[in-house]
């Protein structure tokens, strides 16, 4: 896949650049602040090769507040089908929030930890799913999420324990095989969970990613 | 007289005496006049451009004798006066330019004067009520006939004795009401006028809210230095293992070693959680990026006992966010550590109107929290105050505890 990457430590962007020839990705262009990332992709996609991933850093130039993020938002917002991998260092779950409430269109969206860069089979399996229109929550920040208390019985406390690891296995965008395989139970337990869970949670059931976004904006606005 | 010339710096070609008919005297009075007269002027001069200038310096002595003045005043039993300059030096012309300074000026002129008669009327006391008093010592010397008094026998020295004692008595009076009177010129001229204690007074809590911002600017930079640096480098050591760890997985691979790179990696991975939480505890960027609410939910979905969180506030000034953020951890930390609570809740409103936050902490602990010297509370109260705000702490005995915090400020367009 073609992956415009963002990342303004000089160090770390040629680490990944690195990462992803290793994988057999093409690195279309490689960036240090968020004007030139918008830049690269209008650039890209202007000269007819537009990319299929950005993976971009948070916290970048020229505001070194969450540019890269708010950049990477807008250029999704321009190309519904660009897919959008961030890469950062904060577990708050504010900004997981702000990438998946504000995006939308059928481009996959991912948020990583770059604790996870390191693991670099299953980094290059969220960018494959990003890559594919899937939705990735780092592990630690959806069990932050999940782990919040809220007095009084938030709606976690609907959910049986195995609901809601299954609940945690869906919010890092895992399809139902793979958390049946995760949970060593049959796909069809998993589904039974699922449909649990949205019935205790007053979701409706929808597929593919959607049902991750529909999980979090609810965890968040409930918690 | 004709035709005699005289030639200026040379003694004159004729007969000595005949200078006296000359014209040459009267020349030399009108000279040596005029000189005398242009002499005196020129001293005149001299006198008054030193006496001039050591005007023009008497408001830099104050420098020295008002502070003195001050402190002399403590012979009096009154109490140390502040200084009522303003804190920060701005210079000779600052200096020159406080009002304080010519009020010590006047007082340090006066003060010529009045010392001068502080000793006239020393004098005039204590000598005659010395020499009264010791005049029978006097007569027992034989001193009094040197000055002339003929006394035969001592007994008439008593009565003057006598109105010693009376003089030294009234002199009492006399000192004590001088000085008196001197010291409330003094106190008048030398301490600070109230809108000097109100300028000052800002000045501190400018001065005051200049360092929490430079202190708040500070931990930002550590925050932002440890996440440009140590963090990447974390980040970069890790991929490099992981790279490695990759290589090692081949058909000819060695177990052991991968496995040792596998580790080594864990233990990156260890070390960037360590040192998130440290720089969380610096400067939570949650709370540059996101604000107040934001963040407080997120350290409250961190705490191990049950926090509800209901908070309505805009975008606040950084110093304040930062503030009220801190007053928070530590409020549920305290709840966490101490207060065996099983449930807390924070509250948080802005209003517009009068421009302030108030936020709520309560938990349903024991109780028994109280501002210890160099605690989390005392300091936090300090750090609240900085920004005119206040932080209390309500927890009786049983509980349970309220922490309030009130600070005013300004909503921020971010």
């Amino acid at each position: 896949m073609r992956v415009v990457l963002a990342e303004d430590s000089v160090l770390l962007r040629e680490g990944l650049a690195g990462l992803l020839a290793r994988f057999g990705h093409e690195v279309a262009a490689s960036v240090g602040d968020a004007e030139a990332l918008v830049r690269a992709v209008e650039g890209l996609t202007a000269a007819g090769g537009p990319p299929d991933v950005v993976v971009t850093d948070v916290r970048m130039p020229p505001g070194h507040a969450d540019d890269g993020l708010v950049a990477a938002v807008e250029l999704r917002r321009r190309h519904p089908g660009l897919g959008i991998l961030v890469l950062s260092q904060y577990i708050a779950d504010a900004y997981a929030a702000e990438l998946i409430e504000r995006t939308s269109g059928p481009g996959g969206v991912g948020y990583l930890l770059k604790d996870r860069i390191g693991r670099l089979t299953e980094f290059a399996a969220a960018l494959d799913a990003v890559a594919g229109g899937g939705v990735v929550i780092d592990p630690e920040v959806v069990r932050h999420l999940l782990t919040r208390r809220a007095p009084g019985g938030g709606p976690l406390d609907r959910l049986t324990p195995r609901e809601r690891q299954v609940l945690a296995l869906m919010a890092e965008g895992r399809a139902n095989a793979e958390i049946a395989e995760h949970l060593v139970v049959t796909e069809h337990a998993v589904a039974k969970h699922i449909g649990n869970i949205f019935a205790k949670l007053d979701l409706s059931p929808a597929e593919g990613h959607r049902r991750v976004r529909a999980v979090l904006a609810y965890l968040r606005l409930r918690s | 007289m004709a035709g005699i010339r005289v030639s200026p710096g040379q003694a004159p070609a004729w007969a000595p005496w005949r200078l006296v008919f000359s014209a040459r005297p009267w020349r030399s009075v009108a000279y040596l006049g005029t000189g005398a007269l242009v002499g005196f002027g020129v001293l005149l001069c001299v006198v008054f451009t030193v006496v001039a200038f050591s005007v023009l310096l008497v408001p830099l002595w104050v420098l020295v004798v008002a502070p003195l003045e001050r402190h002399r005043l403590r012979l009096l039993g009154h109490p140390l006066l502040h200084s009522p300059h303003a804190a920060s030096a701005s210079g000779v012309r600052g200096w020159l330019r406080e009002p304080a300074t010519w009020r010590e000026t006047a007082w340090c002129l006066l003060l010529a004067l009045l010392g001068l008669g502080n000793a006239v009327v020393l004098m005039g006391t204590v000598v005659p009520a010395g020499l009264l008093l010791g005049s029978p010592l006097l007569y027992a010397l034989g001193l009094l006939d040197d000055a002339g008094i003929s006394a035969t026998s001592w007994w008439p020295t008593l009565p003057l004795a006598g109105a010693g004692v009376l003089t030294l008595v009234a002199a009492c009076y006399v000192w004590t009401a001088l000085a008196a009177a001197e010291a409330a010129l003094a106190r008048t001229l030398l301490s600070p006028r109230e809108e000097e204690l109100e300028s000052r007074l800002a000045e501190v809590v400018r001065s005051r809210i200049t360092l929490a911002d430079a202190f708040e600017h500070e931990r930002r930079r550590i925050e932002r230095d440890l996440h440009d640096g140590a963090q990447e480098r974390l980040v970069a050591l890790s991929l490099t293992l992981g790279l490695a760890e990759l290589e090692l997985a081949g058909p000819e691979s060695r177990p052991t070693a991968r496995e040792l790179v596998a580790r080594a990696r864990a233990q990156a991975e260890e070390a960037m959680v360590a040192l998130r939480a440290t720089v969380r505890g610096i400067h939570p960027q949650v709370l540059t990026d996101h604000g107040l609410a934001e963040a407080v939910r997120e350290v409250a979905g961190r705490s191990p006992v049950p926090v509800a969180v209901d908070l309505d506030v805009p975008r606040l000034p950084a110093g304040v966010e930062s503030a009220a953020y801190f007053a928070v951890t530590e409020a549920l930390t305290n709840a966490a550590r101490h207060s065996g609570a099983a449930r807390a809740e924070v509250t948080g409103r802005y209003s517009a109107e009068d421009g302030r936050l108030t936020l709520v902490m309560r938990d349903d602990g024991r109780g028994g929290a109280r501002f210890a010297d160099g605690g989390g509370l005392a300091g936090l109260r300090e750090r609240v105050g900085v920004y005119g705000g206040s932080l209390a702490v309500d927890s009786p005995p049983g509980g349970p505890t309220v922490v309030t915090v009130v600070v005013p400020c300004a909503r921020e367009g971010r």
